[in-house]
C-alpha cells in the first residue's frame, strides 16, 4: 500500500464528489481537445490552400515582393527554366520537390476597349500543366479534391477573371456568371473614345490568335508597362469568372498561360518570371529545401528564397488569430480546473483532519501528508483529462468529422473541411493529459501544504 | 493488594518539571503543571484521573504528538526536546504506538493493510511485514477478519486491529487514550484484557488513560492526575486482568 494506491483508494472514496470533479476537468479537456484539433484542422487546410496557391518556396529577385508587381521586368527572374531545370537536377533536392515552376505577376488594365469598359487587374501567369499539379497538392493528407483550373497548355490565350473584374467589365452574361450584378443602365459615353494609339494597340493584340468564343466566354484586351517602359496589350479569351475570397482580388483577378503573361509583360524581350516556385512533398522538408536552394543560390546575389508565410502573410495572421483563441480558452480551462480540483482536495483535508492527524501520529512526516493530497489532485487531473480526450477523440471521429462541414479561409476562394484533427492530435491530447494533471497538482498543493501543517494533537481530536 | 519499590531498569519515560498550557479562547487553561513523572519500562501503566484533569495531555506529550511549554521529556532514553519536527515523526514511527479512544483506523485499508501500514514508514522487507501483520491479526483473534474494510468490523473488533497496529513495529512504549471509553461494558472488558495479555506477550510498556475503575484494578502502575498535576503514583503487584 504505497502512497499512490492510498490516494487511489481516497479518490474514489468520496464518489460522487470525485464524479463531479471528474465531470468538471474532462469537460475542460475536451473542449481542449476538440478546439485544438479543430485549430489543427484549421491550420492544415489552410495551409494545402495556401501552398496550392504559391508552393513552399519562391525564388525571386531580392526586393520583388515590395517592389516587383509595379516593375516586373525588372524585378524578373532571368531564364527561369534554366533554374527550374536546374533546381530539378540537384540530387539532394529533387526528391523532396514535387513542382518547381515559373510563374509571372503582372498588373496593368483589363478591358473590352472597343466598348469602353476597362479596370485595373492584377494577374498571375502560370504553366498550366503545374498549375494543374499544384493545385492537387494534398501534403497534408486531407484528402481535398484538386482545386479546379481551367488553364490549358493547349489553350495558350484562354485566362480566366474574378467575378468582380466579369461584373466591372460587363461580362457576366457572356460567361454566364451567376449571382454576378448588372451594373444599372447608364448614358452613353459622351466623349473619350478610344483614342487611335489605344485602337492600334488593341488591334495589334495577336489578332487572329484569339480564337472564336464559344458559349460562356469572351475576349478581352490587357493593356500593361512592358519591359521598356512601353505600353503592350494582348488579348485573352476569358473562359471563366472564378469568385476569389477577397473583395478587392475578386475585382482585379487575372490568371493566365505564363507564355501569355510573358509577351505581355516582355513582348519580343527574352521572357523572365516573378518567381520559380517551389511546391515540396512535405511541408517539414521546408527548412532542408529551402537550405538547400539558398546553398544553389549563393552565386547568384540577386536572387532570395521567401517562404509562402512571406509570400502570403494572412497565412500567420489567421494561425496566429486561431493560436490565441485556442490559448485564451486553454486558460480558461485551466482555471476550471484551478478551482475544481483546489476546492474537491480542499474538501477532502476537511474531512479527513483525524485521519490525517492518526497519519502523523504513526510517523508520517509533513511532506507524506503533503505528498498524499498532492497525489490525490494529480489523479483526479489525470482521469478527468483522459476521460475528457478519450471522450473528445470519439465525438470528433464519430460525430464532427462526419458532418462534411466546409469554411472558407480569409483571403481564400476554396473551402476547407471543418473538422477535428483526430489523427494528428496526439501531441495535443498528450499535452492536455499533462497540462490538466500538472495544473491539478499545483492546485492541491495549497490544501495539501495546510493539511501538511495542522497540529497533531488538533487533528486527533477533530471529530 | 501491595505497593512495592520502583522497577529497577530505567524508566521508558521520563518527566521533569513538564508543564503545558493551551489557550481556551483568550483564556489561559494550565494542562499540566510542572510534573515529574517516571513511567516505568515493561509494566502496564494507567493514569487516571477525572475529564479535564490532563489525562490525555501527559499521554500527547509522552507520545511526542505535542512539545511541553516548560520541562523535559525523555521517551526510550531519547530526550525530545532538541528533535525536528521531522525527527519527532521518526522517532514515532519506530519507537511509539498508539491506541485512540476512537479507532482511527484508516477506513480505505481493510483490517490486514491497517497492522502492516506503520511497518511501511520502516525498512522492513515488505514479506516480513505481511507476515508479522498477518500474526499480529492472529493474536488480536481477527485472522478471519484480515480483509474486511473498518466499517465492516465492529466496534471492539476495530480496537483489536488498532492494538494490532500499534504493536506493529514492536515499540517500547504504547499509548492509549480511553480505548475502551466507546465500546460497551462487554467490549472494553476483553480490549483491556487484550492489551494486558499482549502487554505481558510482548514485554511493551503501556500507557493507559482511563477513569474506569475496571481499568484501575489491572494497572501494574497508577497515576492519579488532578487538575494537571500528578497526586500520587502507586506501583501494585499482583494486578487483576
Amino acid at each position: 500500500m504505497n502512497i499512490w494506491s492510498l490516494a487511489l483508494r481516497n479518490v474514489v472514496r468520496n464518489r460522487r464528489r470525485t464524479l463531479l470533479t471528474l465531470g468538471a476537468l474532462g469537460m475542460s479537456a475536451a473542449a481542449m481537445v476538440i478546439l485544438g484539433g479543430y485549430v489543427n484542422a484549421t491550420i492544415k487546410g489552410l495551409q494545402t490552400v495556401t501552398v496550392r496557391q504559391t508552393g513552399h518556396l519562391q525564388v525571386m529577385v531580392r526586393g520583388f515582393l515590395d517592389f516587383g508587381r509595379a516593375d516586373p521586368a525588372r524585378y524578373a527572374v532571368q531564364a527561369p527554366e534554366a533554374l527550374v531545370a536546374r533546381l530539378q537536377a540537384d540530387a539532394p533536392l529533387a526528391p523532396l520537390l514535387e513542382v518547381a515552376t515559373p510563374v509571372l505577376q503582372v498588373q496593368g488594365v483589363a478591358g473590352q476597349f472597343a466598348s469602353g469598359l476597362s479596370s485595373n487587374f492584377a494577374g498571375t501567369g502560370w504553366l498550366p500543366r503545374d498549375r494543374l499539379q499544384m493545385l492537387a497538392w494534398d501534403g497534408l493528407g486531407l484528402r481535398m479534391p484538386p482545386s479546379p483550373s481551367r488553364l490549358r497548355d493547349d489553350h495558350p490565350q484562354d485566362g480566366v477573371i474574378g467575378v468582380g473584374l466579369a461584373q466591372l467589365l460587363g461580362l457576366c452574361d457572356a460567361l454566364e456568371v451567376a449571382e454576378c450584378l448588372r451594373a444599372p443602365a447608364a448614358a452613353a459615353p459622351a466623349g473619350d473614345p478610344m483614342s487611335d494609339e489605344l485602337a492600334r494597340l488593341s488591334r495589334q493584340a495577336a489578332p487572329g490568335q484569339a480564337r472564336a468564343q464559344g458559349d460562356g466566354e469572351a475576349a478581352i484586351e490587357l493593356l500593361a508597362a512592358g519591359s521598356g517602359g512601353a505600353p503592350n496589350v494582348i488579348r485573352m479569351n476569358v473562359v471563366r469568372a472564378e469568385r476569389q475570397g477577397v473583395r478587392e482580388l475578386d475585382m482585379m483577378h487575372v490568371g493566365l498561360p505564363l507564355a501569355l503573361a510573358q509577351r505581355l509583360v516582355f513582348g519580343a524581350q527574352p521572357p523572365g518570371a516573378s518567381a520559380v516556385v517551389l511546391q515540396l512533398k512535405h511541408t517539414q522538408d521546408m527548412p532542408a529545401a529551402r537550405r538547400r536552394v539558398e546553398a544553389l543560390l549563393q552565386a547568384d546575389e540577386g536572387l532570395e528564397v521567401r517562404a509562402f508565410q512571406e509570400v502570403a502573410p494572412t497565412y500567420n495572421q489567421v494561425v496566429g488569430m486561431f493560436n490565441t483563441v485556442f490559448g485564451f480558452v486553454s486558460v480558461l480551462m485551466a482555471v476550471v480546473t484551478v478551482f475544481s480540483v483546489a476546492n474537491t482536495v480542499n474538501m477532502a483535508v476537511n474531512e479527513r483532519v483525524g485521519e490525517i492527524g492518526t497519519l502523523q501520529a504513526m510517523g508520517w512526516k509533513p511532506r507524506h501528508v503533503r505528498a498524499l493530497f498532492i497525489v490525490e489532485g494529480g489523479l483526479i487531473g489525470l482521469v478527468g483529462a483522459a476521460l475528457g480526450v478519450g471522450a473528445a477523440l470519439l465525438v470528433s471521429a464519430y460525430g464532427i468529422n462526419q458532418a462534411g462541414l466546409h469554411w472558407t479561409p480569409p483571403g481564400n476562394s476554396t473551402g476547407v473541411p471543418v473538422g477535428i484533427d483526430v489523427a494528428g492530435s496526439g501531441p495535443l491530447c498528450l499535452g492536455v493529459v499533462a497540462t490538466l494533471t500538472l495544473i491539478a497538482c499545483v492546485s492541491s498543493w495549497w490544501p495539501a501544504q495546510r493539511a501538511s501543517q495542522l497540529d497533531i494533537v488538533e487533528a486527533l481530536r477533530h471529530v | 493488594m501491595t505497593t512495592s519499590p520502583r522497577p529497577s531498569p530505567p524508566p521508558v519515560a521520563r518527566l521533569r518539571g513538564a508543564s503545558k498550557r493551551y489557550l481556551l479562547g483568550s483564556t489561559e487553561v494550565r494542562a499540566l503543571y510542572r510534573v515529574d513523572l517516571d513511567v516505568p519500562r515493561g509494566v502496564f501503566t494507567v493514569i487516571a484521573g477525572p475529564s479535564g484533569s490532563g489525562k490525555s495531555t501527559l499521554l500527547h506529550l509522552l507520545g511526542a504528538l505535542d512539545r511541553p511549554d516548560e520541562g523535559r521529556i525523555e521517551v526510550d532514553q531519547q530526550p525530545l526536546a532538541g528533535l525536528s519536527r521531522n525527527a519527532l515523526a521518526e522517532f514515532r514511527a519506530q519507537r511509539l504506538g498508539f491506541v485512540f479512544q476512537s479507532f482511527n483506523l484508516l477506513p480505505v485499508l481493510d483490517a490486514l493493510e491497517n497492522v502492516e501500514y506503520p511497518m511501511r514508514l520502516t525498512a522492513l522487507p515488505a514479506a516480513e511485514r505481511r507476515e508479522r501483520a498477518r500474526a499480529l491479526l492472529a493474536a488480536v483473534g481477527l485472522e478471519k477478519q484480515a480483509r474486511h474494510r473498518p466499517s465492516q468490523l465492529s466496534g471492539g473488533q476495530r480496537q483489536r486491529v488498532a492494538i494490532a497496529r500499534a504493536l506493529a513495529n514492536r515499540p517500547p512504549l504504547l499509548l492509549a487514550d480511553e480505548p475502551t471509553a466507546n465500546l460497551d461494558r462487554r467490549s472494553g472488558g476483553e480490549i483491556l484484557a487484550l492489551l494486558r495479555q499482549m502487554q505481558r506477550s510482548t514485554g511493551t510498556s503501556v500507557v493507559f488513560s482511563s477513569h474506569d475503575p475496571a481499568v484501575l484494578a489491572a494497572a501494574d502502575t497508577r497515576v492519579f492526575i488532578h487538575d494537571g498535576e500528578i497526586e500520587r503514583v502507586e506501583h501494585v503487584q499482583g494486578a487483576a486482568a
